[in-house]
């Protein structure tokens, strides 16, 4: 009893007491509280930063089924190397023959070879470049075309036809008696070789002629022009 | 709240902690866990009762992690009270903590948290992680130890006159 007394005394005393804590015991606390502020704030930003990276890699997960596509676009886009292997180098010589009549189908074919097995290689500047090659290549072919063109037109300003057929009958016999004529002088002077003028420069010199021949006729021609080109096509 | 709380709790911080610098800086760090867990409060029982807990628990943490709680053996007995210490009737409290004071940490722990907290045996073994017979033990050893220090007090302050 008396001990209960004696520990009521305590209880009371104790638990009543208060002590004042220093002045600066608030200011320290307030230390402690901003030191640990960054730590809660870098939590944050460290699990903002796993949260945007996991759903970048969901997002990433998710489209992967498209990247192969893309990844082959990308391999077909770049022709550095490829083409060079499996593209070989056609070297200008006579191998190569020009085989279309129209500006629009350009195709180079291996005449020497089996043409059913050979693969087809389209080059349009090369093609271009041989045409224009044959006719600077003798400026003498030029300078008889456009002499014999500008005869023909005269010959031809003093046709008496009746009817426009018979006039393009007409104009298509001087041009092919000027093309032999033109061809034969060639041939025997040895400036043109046999095998070219059938193959590809009775073409290229019966179309010069002729559109040197319409130059000097002018407008007034225009239809027999017309009428010609679409009977040679 | 800092200001309603402070002042009563490092009376209770004192409780445990002979030094009032060093009670003060256990309060403070108790404190920092009472914002920083504001949240964990869940009402039940007086918010008051709830920042006693917090201090007890750091007191305590305090205590075993400078190793100065000793349960077992015999622990120095400090030659505690040098001022008169006239009756028990009239004990001041600065009186009251010089007893207390003098009491072995064990003693003293186990005292105060049954004494003056309230609290029982069992929470006392579990709070101190020491058996229920020790903190029985512990608890008698300082009622003991105190009336003895009283009755000399007494003794010497009677003899005096």
């Amino acid at each position: 009893m008396r001990a209960n007394n004696f520990e009521d005394k305590i209880r009371e005393k104790l638990k009543s007491r208060e002590i004042r804590p220093s002045e600066n015991a608030w200011e320290k606390l307030e230390r402690q509280l901003d030191a640990q502020s960054p730590k809660k704030s870098t939590g944050k930003i460290y699990y903002f930063i796993v949260s945007a990276a996991a759903v970048l890699v969901l997002a990433f997960l998710l489209l992967k089924p498209d990247l192969p596509e893309e990844t082959n676009q990308i391999v077909i886009e770049n022709p550095k190397g490829k083409e060079e292997k499996e593209i070989p180098e056609i070297p200008e010589e006579t191998d190569f023959v020009v085989m279309e009549r129209e500006e629009k189908t350009e195709v180079f074919e291996d005449k020497t070879r089996n043409t059913d097995d050979q693969p087809v290689v389209v080059l349009p500047k090369k093609q271009e470049k041989v045409k224009e090659n044959f006719l600077e290549k003798d400026p003498e072919i030029d300078d008889v075309l456009t002499e014999k063109a500008r005869d023909l037109a005269s010959q031809i300003q003093d046709l008496d036809t009746h009817s426009e057929d018979e006039l393009v009958r007409e104009v298509e016999e001087l041009l092919k008696n000027a093309q032999r004529e033109i061809f034969a002088g060639k041939i025997q002077s040895g400036r043109v070789d046999a095998a070219m003028l059938l193959q590809e420069v009775e073409w290229e010199l019966d179309r010069t002629l002729q559109e040197k021949v319409f130059d000097f006729l002018g407008e007034n021609f225009e239809k027999v022009r017309t009428a010609l080109s679409a009977k040679m096509n | 709240m800092f200001e309603t709380f402070s002042s009563k709790m490092l009376g209770v911080c004192r409780q445990y902690l002979k030094n009032l610098d060093l009670a003060e800086e256990v309060m403070l760090s108790a404190f920092l866990k009472v914002f920083l867990h504001l949240n964990d409060f869940k009402g039940e029982g007086s918010f008051e009762g709830w920042i006693r807990r917090i201090m007890i628990h750091e007191c305590i943490s305090y205590l075993r992690a400078e190793k100065k709680i000793d349960f077992y053996g015999e622990e120095k007995i400090e030659n505690a009270v040098e001022h008169a210490v006239t009756s028990e009737n009239t004990l001041e409290v600065e009186e009251i903590q010089e007893l207390i004071d003098s009491l072995p940490e064990g003693y003293k722990t186990v005292f105060v948290l049954y004494v003056v907290e309230g609290y029982k045996h069992k929470e006392i073994s579990e709070l101190l992680s020491i058996s229920e017979n020790t903190s029985k033990s512990q608890l008698s050893k300082a009622r003991k130890m105190l009336q003895d220090r009283i009755k000399k007090q007494n003794l010497f302050h009677y003899e005096s006159k």
